[in-house]
């Protein structure tokens, strides 16, 4: 959708917008990914030194889903396409690695190929398999506009949800344990959680990384400029139904990858991963640590499973209290965590 | 034959049923330009009152306005409470405060009535069969529901076509600000528009009920069938979701009879069977994905939107 302010802006004030968004995310955006993600690596030690050794799990989880939320923020924040649908390549993910370790516990075959548990090979798979979908589904659902991409990614996981339920051979719609699974990250032998969250936590790091400087690149910037305005762009020459479907794809892959890094962690297979709401819930991570930078996606995740870590003991429903906090949010302070901390001129209102 | 003829019919009711809650979505879309996953969750406030009502009464007519009742205010409640708040808003709110919406009424519904799913019975004088061809006897009650369903389209369709408050909600897609303008209330009219869509959706629930057990989510996956309605037929169109309904609904319904005998000639009648449901489970995306490359903006929807 076209921004009639900005398309009429003069030639002046457009240069003026161009030059300070140039720039990209602000330094403080950086301050603060290093600040969070320095308070993570030490994060374990210090639950584990004050005796509260089972939070390493959780942590591990926060890591996980803040990286799937994050690529999600690559693509809602940064590309301005809203998906209801990540939970897709966090199931494909996870169903990827899942089946492969499941045949090699068994000495089956899939496909003609041996399973396999080893994560350098499960791993990637996953993330190549998450290309390719966020390819095919990002192909179709960018077809169309607005509302209809929310509808349509939606509409699609739920094929892919219903796909994964009728898989008799994985315990259809009650899953199956993977628990003599070995969690080997190549020589790496990660059956510790310790060893385990900080393997997943240097994945994080490094995807942190190069996100940030994929938003920063020319290719990025060509991916914001769909979001404020995609007829300039076009305009401009760029193809931007392929640029944003490299983004979306990237964002699958990324999102997929945690997927397969959930299952190895939970050693549960179960069509629960790309439950609907499972979508809703990484898009709520997002929002709830500030749309359009990255880092918020793994914030969210930190102060979604804290609530429901805090709460499980205190009551059933905590959803309920997640949805009247999000109302809360949405009515209230619709820039996130980081955008209220950081207080910047962000809005994407 | 025979058995053409009675899935057909059942696609039809599934259809029917279907164009229920899609009709009030696109409708509330096609006006207010808003984004619902909350229908799902008026749906099944429609089916939980009404289990609760003729649970209490045994009385199904009773139930059923019970239903349509319930739902109706609950979305009156969150059209003045929230939805308001939220026109002018990006989408990506509107998602995120009506699923917030869902998590709360999914969670509501179990604090209200508890985890043990519950049902509700067809009503006494439609739980038979009556003969629609000589040897096709075929259940009266699924027919009623397709009565209904095509009650309900005549109803809209002359509701938005015939009368004065039709004539406003056609003018209130295009030309809102002149519509107020002119006297209307535009903000009272979104309202009751509103108030109707989620009547439409309870009223789904309440005759969708006796084949679904009634417990938390169970509007969840009509919320999303409806989505593919207008993914398929075109936002804010009637035509497109009366068209959308059906394809969808017979799509559904025939795949899942016919593609496991289908798949059977080719491979060993286990895996027929395994691939042919897995397969029909996924017939309705597949037309959507056919809809999408041939026509983006669905089949009765507007080109320029």
């Amino acid at each position: 959708m076209s921004d009639p302010q900005t398309a009429t802006a003069s030639p002046t004030r457009t240069g003026l917008r161009f030059g300070l968004w140039a720039r990209g995310p602000s330094r403080w955006h950086v301050a603060l990914t290093v600040v969070f993600l320095a308070l993570l690596s030490v994060a374990p030690l210090w639950v584990e030194a004050s005796g509260r050794g089972y939070l390493v799990t959780v942590l591990t989880r926060v890591v996980i889903f803040g990286l799937a939320a994050m690529s999600l923020d690559f693509v809602m924040g940064y590309g301005g396409m809203v998906s209801l649908g990540h939970a897709t390549f966090l199931g494909a993910g996870a169903y990827t690695a899942g089946a492969l370790t499941y045949h090699s516990l068994d000495g089956s075959r899939l496909l003609g190929i041996p399973g396999t548990d080893q994560a350098l090979v499960t791993w990637p798979l996953a993330t190549v398999v998450g290309a390719l979908l966020g390819l095919v589904i990002g192909g179709l659902s960018l077809r169309t506009k607005g509302v209809y991409f929310i509808m349509a990614t939606l509409a699609f996981n739920q094929m892919i949800y219903f796909l994964f339920n009728a898989l008799e051979i994985y315990g259809g719609d009650d899953g199956v344990g993977l628990f003599a699974a070995r969690r080997a990250i190549g020589p790496i032998d990660a059956s510790d959680d310790m060893v385990f969250y900080y393997v997943c936590f240097a994945v994080l790091v490094v995807f942190t990384v190069i996100l940030n400087l994929v938003v920063r690149a020319p290719f990025g910037r060509v991916v914001r400029g769909c979001r404020s305005n995609m007829a300039r762009m076009a305009a401009l020459g760029y193809q931007t139904y392929r640029y944003r479907l490299a983004a979306f794809a990237l964002s699958a892959a990324i999102t997929s990858l945690a997927g397969a890094m959930a299952v190895t962690e939970s050693q549960f297979l179960s069509p629960s991963f790309a439950e609907w709401t499972e979508s809703g819930e990484l898009l709520i991570m997002v929002i709830v640590g500030g749309l359009g930078s990255l880092i918020g996606g793994v914030i969210g995740a930190g102060a979604l499973f804290l609530l429901e870590e805090l709460s499980i003991d205190i009551t059933d429903n905590w959803q309920f209290f997640v949805g009247i906090g999000l109302l809360a949010i949405v009515l209230g302070a619709p820039r996130g965590l980081t955008g209220t901390l950081l207080g910047g001129r962000r809005s994407h209102d | 034959m025979n058995l053409f003829i009675e899935q057909t019919l059942n696609g039809l009711q599934l259809g029917f049923t279907l164009l229920m809650v899609s009709a009030g979505l696109t409708l509330i879309f096609g006006i207010m330009n808003i984004i619902n996953l909350a229908h799902g969750s008026l749906f099944m406030v429609g089916a939980f009152v009404a289990a609760d009502v003729g649970g209490r009464t045994g009385n199904y007519l009773l139930a059923l306005l019970a239903g349509i009742a319930g739902a109706a205010v609950a979305g009156l409640i969150v059209e003045l409470g929230l939805i308001r708040r939220l026109y002018h808003r990006d989408h990506l709110y509107q998602v995120l405060a009506t699923f917030a919406l869902v998590l709360i009424a999914n969670q509501a519904v179990q604090m209200i009535w508890g985890l043990t799913p519950r049902s509700v019975s067809a009503p006494a004088f439609l739980d038979r069969t009556v003969p629609v061809l000589p040897g096709l006897p075929y259940p009266a009650y699924r027919l009623a529901i397709t009565a209904v369903g095509i009650a309900v389209i005549v109803f809209l369709h002359l509701l938005v076509e015939r009368t004065r408050v039709g004539m406003w909600i056609r003018a209130g897609r295009t030309h809102r600000e002149l519509l107020g303008a002119f006297g209307v209330n535009v903000r009272l009219l979104y309202t009751l528009v509103f108030a109707v869509g989620a009547g439409l959706a309870g009223l789904a629930g309440v005759v969708a009920a006796p084949f679904l057990s009634v417990e938390s989510g169970i509007g969840d996956h009509f919320l999303i069938l409806s989505f593919v309605v207008i993914v398929v037929g075109g936002i804010g169109s009637l035509k497109g979701a009366l068209y959308g309904s059906l394809m969808l609904g017979l799509a559904d319904t025939w795949a899942r009879t016919y593609l496991p005998d289908l798949f059977g000639q080719f491979v060993d009648p286990s895996t027929a069977a395994t691939a042919g449901a897995s397969v029909a489970s996924a017939s309705i995306y597949l037309v959507m994905v056919v809809v999408l490359v041939v026509k983006p903006n669905g089949l009765f929807g507007l080109a320029d939107e």
